[in-house]
């Protein structure tokens, strides 16, 4: 069949099983817009308040469901309006395909009205991204990069085709094309013998620990219970794999680094052998590399093997999917009993510190420990960046497993909003809720258009606190309460700016009055904000400043 | 950006790339961003003009020189990557770019 690229690209995407795709349009998008409109039924198209927020729900759409989220957006701000997104799905390895239209090819290179060179500028914030200037390159590039997006380590693509390919014609059946270079395979299979290494540094161990992160999230947890009863040890995860274990289960010890628990972080420094499953040991985590987890055989599993040894010296370097690994070496793993360690790791054993601030305001752990009892065991929690990103990870917990969804890497304010979104647009049968803070939503408040127009029943909780907070914090610990630009004074009223969307809006100043707006929310169908006020001065705790270790733990 | 520092070598990898117009700008781009200097380079063609070889003279610890092997590989439009006997490598005069 006789296609144009653009109706090319529709065409694709339905193949790849693409259904819904966020974005933005504009001049040269003009023909994949009007190729889309064709397809209503196979192809909803999600119209953000703006190119950053269709990539954060993209985001959100892949973290939540799985698949690959996509996004569209024209040329020159369309497509830079991109990048905070691509960066943030590249830092926490989230398949994603942006698909930008640039200036047509005879304009290319003449500073042509929002021509911009978006390959070259996302270079460093994409896996891989492709310019199509010839229509015969298309359906290759578009196989590939379905196939790089959610291959080996997953991470976001990016093709910028140009105008004149979009309205070319090109004769077109699926399955026959020229394949593009998808590039050189890695090795990602763990060997017997490496097994049974592994397995012998586990089963002759003392005082063994597994620590999971986002790749072991993202890659499935079903094994990894039999392996923690088997081994019989305790388990830490890091923030992006937070929900994996539920904090009620007795095993978890919790999150490790910065803002982890006592017991996760005295656990690493007594182990004698951690098992660290998907994750690169970030100085969020190691916040001091060298001396992390120093008395334990470290072995690392990882899909990525530039990972090895890039922040942390590991003993044992298997290159193998997280979740994979679990389920070959549970075989070879022998029953043991470790009851003594397990009893001193889990002694220390709290959510995190909770507050004791005098206040008539609701504490922070209260709010989220409320939301987490109210809300459905099997709801999606989308937090943005800054104090209650890290409360929401410390005591969303009580539920065995749940969806956890946060900007761990980049920390990328402003990422909630678009991030909810897509992730009830991918769940609309699940309660999603953002948790986010009065910094950080006005970061991506502007979405607010995008949840009425699809009348989406996402509850945004405002912990609204005045300032900055997690700067602020930092502030009253290492700057002398010098507060440089983290004191706005603003004078938002969110009730009034919700209403003003067309949302429904909720303000309590009490924890009594937080359950009952939380409650009234639950029954709304469309969206809803809970401006929750709380105190500046609650901090998140415990807190080991960068480059300290356990010992330089701030707990009050 | 990384300097030398005693006890550094220097090694020189040869890359086998896709010849694709962007990848020297993906391969710098990654050197760059990972904070290591490039001392020298140079590309050149491998008699099959789906591909090019581009071989990079760097100063490195060895845990770094692996580590920037490791990244390199991960390019999707990078064939292949080794490290060459530096004294081999850049027996050519022209060096493309320093």
């Amino acid at each position: 069949m006789e296609l144009t690229g653009a109706q090319l690209i529709v065409q694709k995407l339905m193949e790849h099983h693409v259904n819904t795709v966020f974005g933005y349009p504009g001049g040269t998008a003009l023909e994949l817009f009007d190729a889309i409109y064709s397809h209503p039924d196979q192809v909803r198209h999600v119209l953000t308040a703006d190119e950053c927020g269709g990539a954060h729900a993209a985001d959100g759409y892949s973290r939540s469901t799985g698949d690959i989220g996509v996004v569209i957006a024209t040329s020159g701000p369309g497509a830079t309006n991109l990048i905070t997104g691509l960066a943030t799905a590249y830092m926490d390895s989230v398949p994603l395909l942006a698909i930008t239209v640039n200036v047509s090819k005879n304009l290319i290179g003449h500073d042509a009205f929002q021509e911009i060179y978006i390959t070259g500028a996302t270079m460093p914030v994409t896996k891989h991204n492709y310019f199509v200037d010839r229509i015969e390159k298309l359906p290759g590039v578009l196989d590939d990069a379905f196939k790089v997006a959610q291959g080996g380590r997953p991470g976001p693509v990016l093709i910028d085709i140009t105008k004149d390919v979009s309205t070319g014609r090109i004769d077109y059946s699926p399955g026959e094309y020229e394949p593009h270079h998808a590039g050189r395979q890695i090795r990602t299979k763990v060997t017997r013998s490496e097994l049974l290494t592994i397995a012998d540094c586990i089963n002759n161990a003392k005082r063994p620990v597994i620590f999971l992160g986002g790749g072991f999230a993202a890659s499935g947890r079903k094994d990894l219970f039999e392996l923690l009863e088997k081994a019989d040890c305790p388990a830490a995860h890091t923030i992006m794999a937070a929900g994996t274990i539920g904090f009620d289960n007795e095993r978890n010890l919790g999150i490790v680094g910065m803002h982890g628990s006592i017991a996760a972080n005295s656990a690493m420094d007594e182990a004698d052998v951690v098992l660290a499953l998907g994750t690169r040991f970030s100085d969020r985590v190691a916040l001091n590399p060298k001396k992390f987890a120093e008395n334990a055989v470290k072995i690392q599993v990882d899909i990525d093997e530039s990972e090895f040894n890039k922040n942390v010296h590991v003993d044992h370097m298997i290159v193998e999917d997280a979740a994979d690994f679990v389920k070959k070496l549970l075989p070879f793993i022998e029953e043991r009993k470790h009851d003594d360690w397990k009893k001193r790791a889990t002694a220390l054993k709290t959510h995190g510190i909770t507050s004791s601030l005098d206040t008539p305001l609701p504490h922070p752990d209260e709010v989220i420990r409320d939301t987490c009892a109210m809300a459905d065991k099997e709801t999606i929690y989308v937090t943005d960046v800054g104090q209650h990103q890290m409360w929401s990870a410390q005591f969303l917990g009580d539920h065995n497993t749940y969806k956890f969804i946060t900007s761990g890497g980049l920390g990328t304010m402003g990422f909630g909003y678009g991030a909810a979104i897509g992730a009830q647009i991918g769940n609309p049968d699940k309660r999603v809720i953002h948790i986010t803070g009065d910094g950080s939503f006005h970061m991506c408040l502007n979405e607010a258009c995008t949840a009425v127009s699809q009348n989406l029943p996402i509850i945004t909780v405002i912990m609204n606190n005045g300032v900055l907070g997690m700067v602020y914090q930092w502030q009253t610990i290492f700057c002398d309460r010098r507060y440089s630009g983290t004191d706005p004074h603003r004078k938002t009223d969110f009730v009034k700016l919700g209403e003003g969307f067309g949302v429904k809006t909720y303000r309590a100043k009490t924890r009594q009055e937080y359950d009952d707006a939380l409650k009234e929310a639950m029954k709304n169908s469309g969206p809803s904000w809970i401006e929750v006020l709380i105190d500046r001065n609650e901090k998140v705790l415990p807190f080991i400043p960068g480059g300290g270790t356990t010992d330089d733990m701030i707990i009050g | 950006m990384r300097q030398f520092k005693p006890g550094d070598s220097r090694e020189v990898v040869s890359i086998l790339v896709n010849n694709e117009m962007d990848v020297l700008a993906r391969l710098v781009t990654l050197f760059t961003r990972r904070g290591y200097n490039i001392e020298s380079l140079k590309v050149m063609s491998v008699g099959n003009p789906d591909m090019s070889c581009v071989k990079i003279e760097m100063y490195g610890a060895e845990d770094d020189i692996g580590q920037m092997i490791r990244q390199t590989r991960k390019l999707v439009d990078v064939l292949d990557v080794t490290l060459i006997e530096p004294r081999c490598a850049f027996e050519e005069s022209v060096s493309v770019a320093q």
